[in-house]
């Protein structure tokens, strides 16, 4: 069978997957196909991208303060850890590890792997991320939409003023402060009886726990902030829409109009930004929890640089990266299922 | 046709009197008050910074514009001195001037923020236009790359390139430039793309336009205002995560006065004394908010159907 010109002949899927049923179901599966393969060339250059770079880095492993390795361990611990052999053979052996989600062990921490840290660490930074998340998101709504219906209200600027200082406060300013006022000031407001704790986590997966608090403000502030202001400037482009004059004039409860009509509609962008939002409360995590002392991922993955610990940074940088870019994906499907409007392409 | 075109040249055209681009966006920029408190505060922080700069040689320039005592002078005997004449924000745990410190860090601080947007912009314009203007396989490589690059969130990718360049100024000031590039890229792959549909570009290409005079011509005042606002919200951003790499202890060196660093020290003794940690917590807030400020300002007043 011969193409004719113009014939769609790459709209349709390759005929080895002509078992699958067509449809709009079938688009997105291989939508989601194609993204997933797509991970796979991005992760690779993420790994080289850090390999070269932690290689390029001056210092070894071995630096101690004080007292220095004699030569000979060094060599040794060189031998051990595969370091002697030249740069590509350590890249393809990390590489063929990794394959086989082998992560290498921690050269920090003798006898430790790097999936091992990993392990004990991610229920710290789990449970602050998604208590700060749970929290962040109907909050930055609400008072987006809020200072959108009450546009120019004393309501409206201080939600405004608010966020503007949210955005423009660094993280770590912010929980400073809070431990400041909350821990230091409550100290000494109530004798020592009254305050709030200012580091660790003692029971993960816990999120009732007053340890939380602090944390969670200092980490969730900014995204807060951002997701405000986005809904607040997407439910004034939506209130102003024809559509809604129009379900105004026939009549409708204020509520209806508001929750069928406006909030349908500008909560759309919204879904967008919590891929910025995640990747923002991933690195928010590594000064979050080194401000509060909280064993997570994010303290492991800055103490690891300050060590020189290669094989703890590539391994989180690469879980960080996997991460971020699957929920870039769950995120694009979602907006499909959301937005009626958008097509899937490429 | 040479006839028509000296005709045209002696036709007195009635023009109403023309305001520019530029002065159109100054007058829309002024009537915005926070962006041009933003814009004073900013100004007074650079001339501080310069004045903290200066060779401490008594006399001149320095008696005026060097407001402070040294800040690298320690006094031990006398650390963690309450605010006084002498040492308006008082001293830290060695007994060094506050104030003096704090203007020194700002030095640091605006140096970073700002001359790195031009790094920046080197890197992230010259990729962006040769992707929009040379299309096809050139723009998919490079686009490629850019998602690579969004793979990474920014901080992260900020402290292994620190990581291997070793702390110091220099380092962070390359690692920002390599980071940020990424989404002045896309814009000005955007702007590219869409001004090359537009049809006095068409005109000019057919007129036989050469691709330099193009691009100065047409493209560069044409995507300048977006630019200059992503390079002014750059600010900010390049200026915390300075302040968050000294914080972490892996940007600046301590004997420098970096505000991550005083924030880290203060933040030690913070049981001691939390004032080493609110005022420079205070200068960094303050900064990021004048320039965001700004950028809202420059925002409204470049773009003006972007206004409400």
């Amino acid at each position: 069978m011969s193409v004719t010109a113009g014939a769609p002949f790459r709209r349709g899927a390759p005929s080895f997957l002509s078992w699958i049923p067509t449809g709009r179901g079938t688009t997105l599966t291989i939508y989601i196909v194609k993204r997933l393969l797509w991970m796979i060339p991005v992760l690779f250059f993420v790994i080289v991208i850090t390999f070269v770079l932690m290689h390029l880095a001056p210092g070894s492993p071995w630096d101690r303060e004080g007292r220095q390795l004699s030569p000979q361990v060094v060599e040794n611990l060189n031998i051990k850890y595969g370091l002697d052999k030249p740069l590509w053979q350590q890249f393809l052996i990390y590489v063929w590890g990794v394959i086989h989600f082998d992560f290498g062990d921690s050269l920090r921490q003798p006898g430790q792997h790097v999936s091992d840290l990993i392990l004990v660490s991610w229920p710290y930074t789990f449970t602050l991320g998604a208590v700060t998340f749970i929290l962040l998101v109907p909050i930055g709504i609400g008072l987006g939409v809020i200072a959108a219906l009450r546009q120019n209200s004393l309501v409206d600027y201080t939600a405004l003023g608010l966020a503007t200082a949210a955005a423009s406060t660094p993280n770590f300013v912010v929980g400073i402060f809070l431990i400041i006022i909350f821990a230091l000031g409550m100290n000494k407001l109530t004798g020592g009886t009254f305050y709030f704790p200012t580091g660790g986590m003692p029971s993960p997966f816990n999120p009732f726990q007053v340890e939380l608090i602090m944390p969670v403000i200092t980490l969730g502030a900014l995204p807060t902030a951002y997701i405000a202001r986005l809904t607040r400037s997407s439910t004034l482009d939506t209130l102003r829409q024809d559509f809604v004059r129009t379900a105004w004039a026939k009549g409708l409860k204020a509520r209806l109009v508001v929750i069928r009509h406006v909030l349908k509609n500008s909560l759309i962008p919204v879904v967008t930004a919590l891929g910025p939002t995640f990747a923002f409360l991933i690195t928010g995590s590594f000064i979050t929890e080194t401000l509060f002392s909280i064993p997570g991922i994010g303290r492991t993955f800055v103490s690891s640089i300050a060590a020189r610990d290669y094989t703890v940074i590539l391994g989180t940088t690469i879980l960080f990266a996997l991460l971020i870019a699957l929920v870039n994906l769950v995120v694009d499907v979602l907006y499909v299922f959301i937005d009626p409007r958008v097509r899937l392409t490429e | 046709m040479a006839t028509a075109i000296g005709l045209a040249h002696q036709v007195d055209w009635d023009v109403p009197e023309q305001t520019g681009l530029w002065k159109d966006a100054w007058v829309r920029f002024r009537r915005n008050r926070l962006a041009v408190a933003g814009l004073v505060v900013i100004v007074v922080m650079i001339v501080l910074a310069l004045g903290a700069r200066l060779p401490a040689t008594p006399g001149g320039l320095w008696k005026i514009l060097h407001l402070t005592n040294e800040p690298f002078l320690q006094d031990v005997t006398n650390s963690y001195a309450t605010p006084s004449l002498q040492h308006p924000l008082g001293t830290d745990i060695l007994g060094r001037d506050q104030l003096s410190r704090i203007l020194y860090g700002a030095s640091i601080s605006l140096t970073i923020g700002i001359v790195v947007q031009f790094l920046i912009l080197g890197i992230g314009g010259s990729i962006g236009m040769a992707a929009g203007y040379f299309g096809g396989w050139i723009d998919n490589l490079l686009m490629r790359f850019t998602d690579i690059m969004y793979a990474f969130p920014d901080l992260l990718l900020v402290l292994v390139f620190v990581a291997a360049f070793g702390p110091s100024f220099w380092s962070i000031f390359i690692a920002l430039g390599l980071v940020y590039w990424v989404g002045l890229a896309r814009l000005v792959r955007g702007q590219v793309l869409s001004i090359k549909e537009k049809e006095y570009v068409e005109a000019a290409i057919m007129t036989g336009t050469s691709p330099l005079k193009l691009i100065v011509k047409h493209l560069v005042p044409n995507s300048l205002g977006p630019v200059i606002v992503t390079l002014t919200f750059g600010i900010p951003a390049a200026i915390f995560t300075e302040a968050a790499l000294s914080f972490l202890g892996i940007g600046i060196r301590p004997p420098e006065p970096s505000w991550g660093v005083m924030i880290e020290d203060g933040y030690a003794g913070i049981f001691a004394d939390p004032r080493q940690v609110i005022f420079p917590g205070i200068a960094v807030a303050l900064t990021m908010l004048s320039f965001t400020f700004v950028g809202d300002g420059l925002r409204d007043a470049l773009d003006p159907r972007m206004r409400r």
